[in-house]
């Protein structure tokens, strides 16, 4: 399950500007930050200037659109890709320096990569001397990902679903501090897809941080504290699921007896420092500007105070309801707004 | 790099690489000396004659170099092999995917193919010593149906011959192993790598010396293959060494350049 935002001290470093700028004395905090990480390939620009911290501890989504740069940046965060410009920290050490923080990371990227004629023991045991990690951890690993009985089984006698979960065993060799699976649900049918967010919800437990990037926003909101979503390279939010939540979306409907009063409603809510929209025969005022008016004391005194304006300039209001977004909405809804 | 060579020792100890291409090292070198004892000729072959490099005579094989005669005509042709080896060895890591993990858990990557280079030289010398060993024993079986006398074969001269022979051999596999290696890492591909490899060093070259009568001192398979020779007619056993290094260092650099700034997004 996801761990609770209380118990795991994520700290603010939400959209607020200040927040970027990240020092190095709260490093230790961070497993990733990175600032202006820029990619491009030739005239393309598949990275840009991106801003994401990924404090350690918690499960992290890492969300965009097919083609958002999500792979690239995984890359680079894994020292496979040289970033064009910026740069940044993984477990508090540079970017430049993958040799000094790699051995503390498990990755997969992409979709499993295993020698075909190799059993699945051996594949590790590659992987293992490779790292200079401990091969005595890969039978309790096989045991873990549920593999032990085809651990010396030919990896390409596996199928896709077995395929990931050994890639799964593989990134834990070295019981790393911080994990990257990238789409690690991808290709897998509705029983494998159960069986990977399981299995990704126990590994979470265990405490590494974990950075699971996706396409869908469903994929990774079961089991991610913490969201980082990109689009076409660039960041459009980072925080909490719920500062996702609170982020926006939300509306005051309202709605007038006689429609032709709704201007008169529109002039009444301006001088109370709202912004409104029309909507047929509704206003609708987003909630955050509620919320962000200084003299504000709580939602429910304003929205009752709305209704007595109302009622005292002779306006009868048929409806006056909150409407609330679904992460999935705000996830559209910034996915149509783009990058800012 | 001992964790890297390691690794890729552990790959390659597997039955279908061990009887696939030790078998073909050792079956190149069988046939090599059977076709040599079975088709020697009485008279000494013509000096500048093509053909010539694969004919011997009887009274060349009762000579010190004798002994492995078929063993060297076989390294030229077991330099193709390993050349082939070294190459897909390379693009198979980008065609599976599986260099993105050998990266990221070897990120110093000069090490990282600096060992899986001398693992597979290390396979590559085991293979040509068994070839060379088998090949002996070959010739000695083959020697009485010809009549040949073995007299000269198994003294100091003899021996330091079948020495020189299996160093001049493992220096040919390891030029052509370092310059298919780095074809393998600039073109990532295995079908593209081994078409363009294999047409240099195959047809491009034999073509070229046709029509170039110095391209024997020049062109690097040919060059490689005349180390293996012990030097030939055109080009002398020490240019054929310096430049055979010459090619292989600047591969070498070439490729290693490649590998360490080159991103990997395969």
């Amino acid at each position: 399950m996801p761990r609770p935002a209380s118990q795991q001290q994520i700290p603010d470093l939400g959209q607020h500007p200040a927040h970027a700028d990240v020092h190095r004395d709260g490093d230790d905090a961070l497993a990733v930050h990175t600032r202006g990480l820029t990619k491009r390939y030739g005239r393309r620009t598949v990275v840009d200037s991106l801003d994401i911290t990924v404090p350690a501890g918690v499960v992290a989504g890492f969300v965009g659109p097919n083609g958002a740069g999500k792979t690239t940046t995984l890359r680079m965060l894994l020292g496979l890709v040289r970033p064009s410009a910026g740069g940044g920290r993984v477990l508090g050490a540079p970017l430049t320096r993958p040799a000094s923080y790699l051995h503390r990371v498990g990755a997969l990227i992409e979709s499993p990569a295993f020698y075909p004629n190799l059993s699945g023991t051996r594949n590790l045991m590659v992987q293992a001397t490779l790292g200079g990690l401990d091969p005595a951890r890969i039978p309790a690993l096989l045991e873990r990902v549920n593999l032990a009985e085809r651990a010396r089984d030919a990896y390409r006698t596996y199928s896709l679903g077995m395929k990931q979960r050994l890639a799964i065993a593989a990134a834990l060799l070295g019981d790393p501090a911080l994990l990257i699976l990238d789409e690690p649900t991808n290709g897998l049918d509705p029983a494998g897809i159960r069986e990977m967010r399981g299995l990704v919800r126990s590994l979470a437990d265990d405490g590494p941080t974990v950075m699971i990037s996706s396409h869908l926003l469903s994929e990774v909101q079961q089991v991610c504290d913490w969201l980082v979503v990109i689009k076409e390279g660039r960041r459009v939010f980072q925080g909490s699921t719920a500062q996702l939540l609170a982020s926006g979306g939300d509306e005051l409907v309202l709605g007038c007896q006689h429609p032709a009063d709704l201007p008169r409603l529109g002039d009444m809510l301006g001088r109370r420092g709202l912004n409104w929209a029309r909507d047929g025969n509704r206003l609708r005022v987003p909630l955050r500007h509620l919320q962000d008016l200084e003299h504000a004391r709580g939602l429910t005194d304003q929205i009752a105070g709305i209704n007595r304006a109302a009622m005292a300039e002779d306006l009868t209001l048929i409806e006056l309801t909150t409407t609330h977004a679904s992460l999935e909405d705000r996830y559209e809804s910034l996915m149509a707004a783009g990058a800012r | 790099m001992t964790r890297s060579l390691r690794a890729e020792l552990l790959k390659l100890r597997r039955p279908s690489i061990l009887y696939g291409a030790g078998g073909a090292a050792v079956a190149f070198a069988l046939l090599a000396t059977v076709v040599t004892f079975l088709t020697a000729e009485a008279r000494p072959p013509r000096v500048l004659d093509v053909a010539a490099t694969l004919t011997t005579s009887l009274s060349q094989l009762a000579g010190s170099g004798g002994l492995t005669r078929g063993f060297t005509i076989a390294a030229g042709v077991l330099g193709l092999l390993v050349f082939v080896l070294f190459m897909t060895s390379v693009t198979s890591e980008y065609g599976l995917g599986t260099i993105r993990v050998m990266l990221t858990r070897q990120p110093a990557r000069v090490r990282l193919l600096a060992g899986k280079l001398l693992a597979l030289l290390g396979c590559v010398a085991a293979a040509l010593l068994l070839a060379e060993v088998l090949s002996v024993a070959a010739a000695a079986a083959l020697a009485h149906t010809r009549g040949i006398s073995t007299s000269a074969w198994f003294t100091g001269t003899g021996l330091r011959h079948a020495a020189t022979d299996y160093a001049n051999a493992l220096i040919t596999a390891t030029c052509y192993g370092v310059v298919g290696a780095t074809i393998g890492v600039l073109v990532r591909s295995t079908p593209l790598a081994l078409g363009l490899g294999i047409a240099w060093l195959g047809p491009i070259e034999h073509i070229l010396q046709l029509s170039w009568s110095d391209a024997a001192k020049w062109l690097p398979g040919l060059v490689f293959d005349a180390i293996a020779d012990g030097g030939t007619a055109v080009a002398s056993y020490q240019r054929a060494l310096i430049l055979s290094l010459a090619f292989t260092a600047v591969a070498l650099t070439i490729g290693a350049a490649s590998f360490l700034r080159r991103d990997v997004s395969t």
